[in-house]
């Protein structure tokens, strides 16, 4: 008798919105599992409040932050919008450790982000540097 | 199987909610419920565009239809194809006369032109101009040039010309660039080329049944702006206007509906070579109104399309009164057969206008003649009769639990009025309307949690101003059943007015009612005399009391009177029963019914006499030596109170108007024909609350 076996652990697949297309199938690309959930994080910190329509709540204030003066008071309010913002919006992460330094010479911040990815178990750990554009 | 998707909702978060649904019977992408994932972003923007052209696609529904449209372009052309064209502002109107101190060296006539101006004395802060349409003309009488009831309209008098071109206008329309343009008072005339002497009149077309090829009229219609424009003719329907000509607009531009009541005007410049003028209001401005909207066209139109611009049926003249006549806030109408007594040939006609009581004379001669004589049905006169105004007062007692409540007693009071003032202004103020006891009872209670119980106490008041000169008898009809007096305060009147009495001393006198009680029959009013009686019948009397006797009187066969011999005693309720002699085989159909003592009661004056020893006061009777004082008398079946020569010296008020108050015998009061039941709130005593706290 054949067995049916059923995985309940469910993948994550997501639009790449950067509409890179794929190399042979000529299709759009897939971000799968860590990546569509990077690619979620990304987006959620690169919208601002009040931007999607019908949603004002959706996305965060990290934009807004990057225009006020960079000290330890920004630094923490920064971190403390990331981890709000992931919190509120994003279910698939639980935030291990998140580090954040000034870089006064590039006017940025560095910052390192470490999570697991719920239904995998995985820890991820992705550095990035937030600096204001215009 | 797959679900279908869902098209049935329109707002944003039921759409992305039915494609997140479909979403799921796929496996490419899953991540359609993250907020922040790339497909999440996609389906924003789905959802977004259809939702914006669901919403798109219900605006234009509903501006498909005249009852919910909403925007005024589209209601506009809705009525347009019903034949209505909205109407526009319409300018107040005033009558003036003037005199003129004439140098006896100048003309003996003198012209006031068309356009020539007055200003208003400042009237919430703005004078208004007002302006002539006419011109009129005076010949000199004793050095004077006198104007009477000359016509002057609030507006500004505005020409507009605009030459026509076939090429650039192929259509003839011509728009008048004003939104405040009285359309009635526009004026249209085209001259050949610019530079001809020579002009023709042309005026609007009220329907298309007497236009032939050359007549010389124009299609007034509302623009998508709120102006209006004009168009001409083509040749088949009425005559078009030849290439080059000039159209010469002359219009009202008005304050519509703001400069009523403007009053105290002046000259603001010389008539010909005379400055020395006397300008005299006859009557304040009025009739002003603003231009039609939306709501006012939406319900307009299809009773407009129902009465064919035709007077014929009651509907029809109240809805041609109100499009032409807008300044009045209630019309009633109804045939001389409906009258008491009725009046066959004439239909009548009651308005109240939105600014005092009373129309004024020049208001129902505009209202007969220009609106109601050129559509009415030949043989029917139009006849215009004043309100007959009844009063209402309220008194009312409030039991309240103060434990109940953070609002103060006066708060509480202050409270309760409003909200009866605001339900006199919905149920009452209007024709053929109902006040219903009950519901201002339940109102009341209502207002506050703590308000436990009320008690009202309603009067109804009628007004009339006596002949200081003369004895006159005065009649006031109140159309409804009066309460029969049992205790004094069922009645009384106010102010108070002088008469002399018999020892020749002037007393400050009011009215009063002599209370009847019941008792028995006091007469029998036939109904049917019947026919064929050859013996006399017998009169029984069926009631609730004892005694009463009557017997018939016939002559030639038919019932001529029923004379009461015994009142008899206890009587509340009466009826006549005729029974034929036993050999009286063709007597019928006689009816007759009984009228019992109480029906009528007594009014008398009285004043107080201030005793000169003692200084107390006591109440007497005025006249009392002849007819026991009796006045007038009260039938309270049929509402009417009549006082018979009554001559008083003065009335204490500054308008000379005595009002009588009583109460109604019936709960619910029913305003017909020029009957309308009214809140006067500028008047202090029509709401009286008392309010009392309970423990």
């Amino acid at each position: 008798m054949a067995t049916i076996t059923t995985n309940t652990v469910r993948k994550y697949k997501d639009l790449d919105l950067n509409f890179i297309s794929h190399p042979v199938r000529k299709d759009v690309n897939k971000l799968l599992d860590e990546d569509a959930v990077i690619g979620s994080i990304r987006n959620l910190l690169q919208t601002s409040h009040y931007e999607r329509l019908f949603q004002p709540s959706l996305g965060s204030n990290v934009k807004r932050i990057l225009f006020e003066n960079m000290d330890p008071i920004s630094e923490s309010a920064l971190k403390r919008e990331i981890i709000q913002t992931l919190t509120n919006f994003e279910p698939r992460v639980s935030v291990n450790s998140i580090t954040i330094k000034s870089n006064y010479e590039n006017n940025s911040y560095d910052l390192s982000l470490n999570f697991t990815v719920l239904n995998t178990s995985e820890q991820v750990s992705i550095q990035f540097s937030l600096k204001r554009d215009r | 199987m797959a679900d279908r998707l869902n098209v049935t909702e329109l707002d944003f978060d039921s759409i992305k909610t039915n494609l997140k649904n479909f979403l799921k019977q796929q496996s490419e992408f899953q991540d359609y419920d993250f907020d922040g994932s790339g497909l999440s972003v996609l389906l924003d923007v789905l959802s977004y565009n259809t939702h914006y052209n669901a919403y798109y696609l219900n605006a234009i529904a509903n501006e498909s239809f005249l009852e919910s449209a909403s925007l005024r372009e589209s209601v506009v052309s809705h009525a347009k194809r019903l034949g209505y064209t909205p109407r526009s502002s319409r300018a107040a109107r005033a009558r003036v006369n003037i005199t003129v101190i004439a140098n006896d060296n100048l003309p003996e006539t003198l012209v006031i032109p068309k356009g020539y101006e007055f200003l208003s004395s400042s009237f919430d802060g703005v004078a208004y101009k007002f302006v002539t349409l006419d011109a009129y003309t005076a010949t000199k009488v004793n050095s004077q040039f006198v104007f009477n009831n000359v016509d002057i309209y609030e507006g500004e008098l505005i020409q507009y010309s605009v030459q026509n071109s076939y090429s650039s206008n192929p259509n003839q329309i011509f728009e008048v660039p004003d939104v405040n343009v009285d359309t009635s008072k526009l004026s249209v005339l085209v001259r050949d080329t610019p530079s001809s002497s020579n002009y023709e009149v042309y005026t609007v077309a009220v329907n298309a049944l007497n236009i032939s090829s050359s007549s010389k009229v124009f299609y007034l219609n509302e623009t998508k702006e709120s102006t209006y424009n004009i168009q001409f003719g083509d040749n088949v329907l009425s005559k078009k206007i030849p290439d080059g000509s000039v159209v010469i607009m002359t219009y009202l531009s008005t304050s519509g509906s703001s400069a009523n009541k403007a009053n105290n005007f002046v000259s603001t410049s010389p008539i010909g070579a005379y400055s020395s003028l006397i300008v005299n209001s006859v009557s304040a401005a009025s009739g002003g109104s603003d231009k039609e909207t939306v709501d006012e066209i939406k319900r307009a139109a299809p009773l407009s399309l129902l009465s064919q611009n035709r007077a014929v049926t009651k509907n029809d003249y109240i809805r041609l009164i109100q499009q032409n006549y807008p300044a009045l806030e209630a019309v009633n109408v109804w045939g001389g057969e409906d009258n008491e007594p009725p009046i066959y040939g004439k239909v009548f006609v009651s308005a109240k206008p939105k600014l005092g009581f009373e129309l004024t004379d020049t208001e129902k001669d505009f209202i007969k003649q220009n609106i109601l004589k050129p559509i009415s049905i030949l043989t029917v006169t139009p006849e215009i009769i004043n309100v007959d105004y009844n009063y209402l007062k309220i008194q009312t007692n409030v039991f309240y639990d103060k434990a109940k409540t953070i609002l103060s007693e006066s708060e509480i009071k202050q409270g309760i009025k409003t909200n009866i003032v605001n339900f006199c202004n919905q149920n009452l103020n209007q024709f053929n309307s109902y006040f219903k006891y009950s519901n201002l009872e339940t109102l009341i209670d209502s207002f506050n949690s703590s308000i436990i119980s009320n008690e009202v106490e309603l009067f109804v008041g009628k007004k009339f101003r006596p002949d200081l000169t003369t004895s006159n008898s005065y009649v006031l009809d109140f159309g409804f059943e009066l309460n029969r007096g049992s205790t004094n305060d069922n009645f009384y009147s106010s102010p108070s007015f002088i008469m002399v009495d018999e020892d020749g001393v002037q007393r400050e006198c009011f009215f009063e009612e002599i209370p009847s009680s019941f008792t028995g029959l006091e007469s029998v009013i036939i109904n049917n005399p019947g026919y064929g009686y050859t013996r006399t019948p017998t009169v029984n009397i069926i009631g609730d009391g004892t005694g009463a006797k009557a017997y018939a009187d016939i002559t030639n066969g038919k019932l001529e009177s029923i004379i009461v011999t015994d009142p008899g005693i206890g009587y509340t309720t009466a009826a006549i029963q005729i029974i034929n002699h036993p050999d009286d085989t063709t007597g019928n159909l006689a009816k007759a019914t009984a009228v019992l003592q109480g029906r009528y009661g007594k009014i008398r004056i009285f004043y107080f006499k201030t005793d000169s020893i003692s200084g107390q006061s006591t109440k007497a009777i005025l006249r009392s030596r002849e007819n026991e004082g009796v006045i007038g008398q009260i039938d309270y079946f049929l509402g009417k109170i009549t006082i018979n020569d009554f001559n008083p010296i003065a009335v204490s008020n500054d308008f000379g108007d005595l009002m009588i108050n009583i109460k109604p015998k019936i709960n619910i009061i029913q305003s017909k024909r020029n009957k309308m039941l009214v809140l006067d709130s500028d008047d202090p005593s029509s709401i009286t609350v008392n309010t009392i706290q309970i423990e």
